[in-house]
C-alpha cells in the first residue's frame, strides 16, 4: 500500500505533537493538579481543594508580588514603547550617524537581565554609584536612595528594564516607520498636514500591528521577570520588589512548598490567559472597525 | 483657473542636471501632459511644481505669483500619486476631510465640502469604507477627492494609471478627461504612456534629458515633430528614418536617396533649403504605400516580416540596411510579394538637420 503524502506529513509531526502535549500541556495540568494538594517537598500530598489558594491570597508577600507584576509590567511596557517610539521618530527625521545611534541604543539588549540588574544595582547603590558621584561633584545634599526604599525600589526595576529593552523597541518601531510609503508623506505635505499630525493621525495608526508585536515581546519579559529582580534587589528590601515568578521559584526550591508554588503558577497562568483573551478581543475589534 | 508659468527652472542632484532651465507657459484650464522616457526629468518637474522637490533656479508662477519657494500646502494644489497614497487607517470620508480638520475648519463646512466632492466624483456610497476595501479606480477617485475638498487650483497627476490593468486604464482615462471638462481647472499630468498623452492632453510637453523637446497639441506633436527625438519617441512603431541629400533645382526642392528622388513641393521648410544639404528623412508607417512595381519616388525594399494587428497590418521592411515599418490594410498586405517598393506620402514627410536633429 502506498502512503499518501498527507499521511506521511502527519506521521512526521507525531513526535513534535507528543512532545508538546506531554511536555507543555501535560506539565501544566500536572501543576494545576498539585495546586489542589497539600504537597510540601514532594508531590505526595492529599487533595485539599482550594486551601492552597486561600493560603496564597492570605499571604501579604504574594499580594505584593502579584501587584508588582502589574506595577512593574505596566510602567515597563509603557516607558519601553514610549522611549522606543520617541527614539525611532528622532531617527526617522534623518539624523546624521543614524546607524551609530542605533547601535548605541541597541547595545543593552545584548546584555542579559542578570548583567543589567547587577550594573544598575551598582549604579543606584548610594555608597558606590550615582549618589556618591554627584556628592563627589560637591552637591553634598544629593540623595537617591530608591534602591533601599521599600516604596520606591520597584521603580528602580522599571528604570533598569526600560534601559535594557527600549533600544529593541526603537529598532522594531523604526523599521515600521521606514516601511511607510514615501508618497504618504508627500501627500501629507501637499495636504498641509504637520509632521505631528501625520504621525498621530496617519503613521502611528498604520503601525498598529508593530505595536502589538512590541507589546507581546515586552509582556513575555514581564511574566518571566525573575533574573532582573534576583540580580538587582533580590526581591527586597523585605519582599517589596517580589514578583510572582520569583515567589514561585522560592517556594518550589527553597521553601519546599510545591503545593503553594503550583497555586501561584496557576494564578500566573490564569492572569496571562485573561490578558491574552482581552488583547485578542480588542485586536479583533480594532481590525473589524 | 490658474495660469502656470515655469520660467527657467533648474534642478541638479550633485553634478547631474535633471532640469536644465525649463520654460513652460500653461494657459488657465489647460490639460498639459509631461511626456518622456524614464529619467527625462518629468517627475522631478512635477515635484518642483508641487513644491515637494526644491528648485535651484528659476521661477514657478501661479497667476503671476512666484511660488517656487513656497511650501506645497501654500500653493493650493492637489496631487494624485502613483500609489494614490490614501491614509489606510481612515475611512474615505476621513481621508478627504483630514486636511480640513487639521486646519481647524468648522464641521458643517467640512461636511458640505466632502459631500460636494463625493457628489462630483460619485463616491457617496463609499464614504464610510476604508481604502483597502476599494478598487483601484475608486481609490484614484478618492485621491482626487482629497484634492477637490481643498479647492485646489492646479491638479497634479504623477503617473496615476500605471498601476491599473489595461481595461481599467482606458476607463479611468475617460473619467479623468470628463473630470477636467467638468472642473475646468488646470491639470498637469505626468506619464510615459503616449496613448494617455495623446488622448488626454490639450497640449503635450515632450521631455528628454532635462529639457523640453517640444510643447504643442497632440496633433502638432504627431504630425510636425520639432526634433528627431520627438519623431522617434511618439508613435508606435516609431517614424522611419533614412539619410538623404537635398537638391534644389530651379526653386523646386527634392530629396535624393541613392537612385530614388522624392519631390518636396508641399514641404513647409523652416529655413530655405540649400542644394546638396545632408538631411535625415523621416516618414510615419501609415504614410507609406507599398506597391509591387517600381515607380518614381518609391524606395525598393524587401519584406522581412508581417504582423497582422486586426484593423491593419504592420509590414517590416529592409530598405538598403534600414529597418522600416509600413502600416497597410490586411488586403494590401496579403497581395505583397517579397520585393516591394515603398512610396512615402509627400504630405507626411519630416526632415531633420543631422547635426542638431532639429526639424528643417
Amino acid at each position: 500500500m502506498r502512503i499518501r503524502p498527507q499521511t506521511l506529513a502527519r506521521l512526521v509531526l507525531v513526535p513534535t505533537i507528543l512532545l508538546t502535549v506531554i511536555g507543555v500541556y501535560g506539565s501544566i495540568l500536572w501543576t494545576v493538579n498539585i495546586s489542589f494538594t497539600s504537597s510540601g517537598f514532594l508531590p505526595t500530598g492529599k487533595y485539599v481543594g482550594l486551601d492552597r489558594y486561600y493560603e496564597l491570597w492570605g499571604q501579604a508577600r504574594w499580594r505584593v508580588a502579584y501587584t508588582n507584576l502589574f506595577v512593574f509590567g505596566g510602567l515597563y511596557i509603557f516607558f519601553c514603547i514610549g522611549a522606543g517610539l520617541l527614539l525611532a521618530i528622532a531617527l526617522d527625521q534623518g539624523v546624521r550617524g543614524r546607524s551609530f545611534f542605533q547601535t548605541i541604543f541597541l547595545y543593552p539588549i545584548a546584555l542579559s537581565f542578570i548583567v543589567t540588574g547587577l550594573a544598575w544595582r551598582w549604579i543606584l547603590n548610594p555608597t558606590t554609584g550615582l549618589e556618591a558621584y554627584v556628592r563627589g561633584l560637591g552637591y553634598e545634599g544629593f540623595s537617591f536612595g530608591w534602591l533601599s526604599d521599600p516604596d520606591m525600589a520597584i521603580f528602580t526595576l522599571v528604570i533598569a528594564g526600560v534601559w535594557h529593552s527600549a533600544g529593541l523597541m526603537m529598532v522594531i518601531i523604526f523599521a515600521g516607520l521606514q516601511s511607510i510609503d514615501g508618497e504618504i508623506w508627500r501627500a501629507g505635505r501637499v495636504d498641509g498636514i504637520s509632521r505631528f499630525h501625520m504621525y498621530r493621525g496617519v503613521v502611528l495608526p498604520m503601525l498598529f500591528p508593530v505595536f502589538v508585536t512590541c507589546l507581546v515581546l515586552l509582556a513575555m519579559n514581564v511574566v518571566r521577570s525573575y533574573d532582573l529582580v534576583v540580580a538587582m534587589t533580590g526581591g527586597g528590601p523585605g519582599y517589596s520588589t517580589d514578583v510572582p515568578a520569583k515567589y514561585i521559584v522560592d517556594h518550589l526550591f527553597d521553601r519546599a512548598n510545591i503545593g503553594r508554588a503550583s497555586a501561584g503558577a496557576t494564578m500566573l497562568l490564569l492572569t496571562v490567559m485573561a490578558i491574552i483573551a482581552l488583547s485578542t478581543y480588542l485586536g479583533r475589534k480594532e481590525t473589524r472597525r | 483657473m490658474t495660469r502656470v508659468e515655469i520660467d527657467g527652472v533648474e534642478r541638479a542632484y550633485g553634478a547631474v542636471k535633471v532640469l536644465k532651465g525649463i520654460h513652460l507657459d500653461i494657459e488657465p484650464g489647460e490639460f498639459v501632459v509631461l511626456l518622456g522616457p524614464s529619467g527625462c526629468g518629468k517627475s522631478t518637474l512635477l515635484a518642483s511644481i508641487a513644491g515637494l522637490d526644491p528648485v535651484q533656479g528659476g521661477e514657478i508662477r501661479f497667476d503671476g505669483r512666484d511660488v517656487a519657494r513656497d511650501e506645497p500646502s501654500d500653493r493650493e494644489i492637489g496631487m494624485v500619486f502613483q500609489s494614490y497614497a490614501l491614509y489606510p487607517t481612515m475611512t474615505v470620508r476621513k481621508n478627504m476631510s483630514f486636511a480640513l480638520r487639521v486646519a481647524g475648519m468648522a464641521k458643517p463646512e467640512i461636511d458640505e465640502r466632502v459631500n460636494w466632492a463625493a457628489g462630483v466624483l460619485q463616491i457617496e456610497p463609499l464614504l464610510e469604507r476604508k481604502p483597502a476595501a476599494l478598487s483601484g479606480g475608486q481609490r484614484q477617485r478618492v485621491a482626487i477627492g482629497r484634492a477637490l475638498v481643498r479647492k485646489a487650483k492646479v491638479f497634479l497627476f504623477d503617473e496615476p494609471l500605471s498601476n491599473l490593468d489595461a481595461k481599467l486604464r482606458g476607463e479611468m482615462r475617460a473619467e479623468i478627461k470628463a473630470l477636467h471638462e467638468k472642473l475646468q481647472t488646470t491639470f498637469i499630468y505626468v506619464t510615459h504612456d503616449q496613448i494617455e498623452a495623446m488622448t488626454l492632453a490639450t497640449r503635450i510637453a515632450v521631455m528628454s534629458g532635462g529639457e523640453i523637446q517640444q510643447f504643442g497639441t497632440p496633433d502638432e506633436i504627431y504630425r510636425f515633430p520639432q526634433t528627431r527625438f520627438v519623431a522617434d519617441f511618439i508613435g508606435a512603431p516609431s517614424m522611419n528614418f533614412v539619410d538623404a541629400v537635398l537638391r534644389v533645382e530651379g526653386g523646386r526642392a527634392s530629396l535624393e536617396m541613392g537612385q530614388v528622388r522624392v519631390e518636396l513641393d508641399d514641404y513647409a521648410f523652416a529655413a530655405p533649403p540649400r542644394d546638396g544639404q545632408p538631411v535625415i528623412f523621416g516618414t510615419r508607417p501609415e504614410r507609406i504605400t507599398l506597391q509591387g512595381d517600381p515607380s518614381p519616388g518609391a524606395i525598393p525594399a524587401r519584406v522581412t516580416g508581417v504582423e497582422p494587428m486586426g484593423a491593419d497590418t504592420l509590414v517590416w521592411l529592409d530598405t538598403d540596411g534600414h529597418r522600416w515599418s509600413a502600416r497597410v490594410s490586411p488586403e494590401e498586405a496579403n497581395a505583397l510579394g517579397r520585393e516591394v517598393h515603398a512610396r512615402p506620402d509627400p504630405q507626411g514627410i519630416s526632415l531633420f538637420e543631422p547635426e542638431s536633429e532639429r526639424r528643417l
